[in-house]
């Protein structure tokens, strides 16, 4: 399983909150929990087709490379767990 | 001196015997002196100091060809100088360094400082660096002393794999998103609005750009009115913006206001892909006629040769698509479709 948080800034705090939250299962399903429109932002990829990745046609892909997505710092994609393979995609 | 670790590491394989170390300590401190005296021209021709800076911790092969293109003088011509001190800004390395960044630093030296916010950000009291250390972003969010946060995207943390995907073959994250923001300020203050004030600057001893905090959220409500989406879309059709998608922007005040975020994959070239460009795609297709404001702005900006002080802040090929791009909206009167570099 593979757990990524998207955590944005708190505007009501000094810290992060967990804005979405992005879970691969085993059988490579994924879920999708918060506010965040991950489904809707495809990650450049010179190897995926298209040369786009999204997250429906590989999900372990997108989850360890969802860094690639967020290089503003406003939100910072933290993968908490991943006990997936690492050729898993 | 090699650096490669399949050669050994800081040592040539050649250099173990007393006179093969000798002639290499020779060799280094030749380039440093080198080095140091190609600084001091550059001093007395009104280099700015961070670019200063730059060529003093560069590898001193880039500060030897910056100086064959400046036209110095041959380095045995220059003189004897000491060795460089530490940096004046702090900055410790510049490995990444080539000669055309750094002109492309010192021209955005030059002209960032006088605007009320740049100045705030260049003498900005960090009293926080919020790193998230499990996260996998090297851009990193600074407190202020005012109470106010800021976003500092060093040059040395690229990921070298995503800049590859998005035609970067060298370190133009920072310096594009500091040239965003010097475009929206030669755009107009409808585009300020829009766009977070930037600077080069050192923090913690790297180079990078350090763009002013906005209010809102990725993950907020959109109410934009449509004119700020529109101008939106001209900003980055004229940038050149390689990847605008769901999360580069922020909203805030009930989702009303907007403010675009990431500006690193941008002036892009021909040929150069494009990931997302929502703004820009939506505009060209339910309203692409550019305003008549909006057609005398570029008309200003193609006006000055070297595109209102943009020119020489970018690679010249990423300045000539730019250009490119303006002539082709003003003759056109319409914003570009998505990718159109």
């Amino acid at each position: 399983m593979i757990t990524v948080e998207f955590r944005e800034r708190d505007p009501n705090g000094a810290g992060r909150r967990t804005v979405a939250t992005l879970t691969v299962a085993d059988d490579r399903t994924y879920t999708v929990a918060g506010s965040l429109p991950l489904e809707e932002i495809p990650i450049l990829d010179r190897t995926a087709p298209d040369g786009r990745l999204t997250l429906a046609a590989d999900p372990v892909r997108w989850a360890r490379s969802s860094h690639k997505a967020f290089r503003a710092g406003y939100v910072v994609p933290v993968i908490t767990e991943d006990t997936l393979p690492a050729d898993a995609s | 001196m090699c650096d490669s670790c399949a050669e050994g590491g800081r040592r040539c394989p050649g250099s173990i015997s007393p006179e093969a170390r000798a002639t290499h300590n020779t060799r280094r401190r030749q380039n440093r002196t080198t080095r140091a005296a190609v600084v001091s021209w550059a001093r007395q021709r009104d280099m700015p100091q961070l670019a200063l800076d730059v060529l003093a911790v560069a590898p001193p092969a880039v500060a030897k060809r910056w100086a064959e293109d400046a036209g110095a003088p041959e380095p045995t011509e220059l003189g004897e100088q000491k060795r460089l001190k530490p940096t004046e800004t702090g900055l410790r390395d510049a490995s990444w360094a080539t000669p055309g960044i750094v002109d492309q630093v010192a021209a955005i030296a030059r002209a960032q400082g006088a605007h009320p916010d740049e100045a705030l950000l260049l003498h900005a009291d960090v009293v926080h660096d919020d790193y998230e250390p499990l996260g996998v972003n090297t851009t990193r969010r600074l407190e202020l002393a005012d109470g106010s946060d800021a976003y500092f995207k060093p040059i040395d943390g690229i990921d070298q794999e995503t800049a590859e995907d998005y035609g970067h073959d060298e370190p133009w994250q920072s310096i594009h998103e500091a040239a965003a923001w010097q475009t929206a300020r030669a755009l107009g203050p409808e585009w300020e609005r829009l766009v977070p004030p930037c600077v080069l600057t050192v923090h913690d001893g790297s180079l990078g750009s350090l763009a002013a905090g906005r209010p809102g959220s990725v993950s907020g409500p959109m109410h934009v009115p449509d004119s700020d989406v529109h101008a939106a879309a001209f900003f980055d059709t004229v940038i050149g913006q390689q990847d605008r998608h769901g999360s580069n922007y922020l909203t805030a005040n009930g989702g009303s206001d907007l403010y675009l975020i990431d500006h690193g994959f941008a002036f892009a070239r021909p040929d150069d892909p494009v990931n997302l460009s929502i703004f820009q795609a939506r505009r060209a297709a339910t309203s692409p006629e550019l305003t008549t404001y909006e057609l005398d702005r570029l008309v200003i900006l193609l006006r000055a040769p070297d595109l209102h002080g943009l020119r020489p802040m970018l690679a010249p090929d990423r300045a000539a698509a730019l250009e490119d791009r303006a002539r082709l909206m003003l003759v056109t009167g319409r914003i570009l479709p998505e990718g159109h570099f």
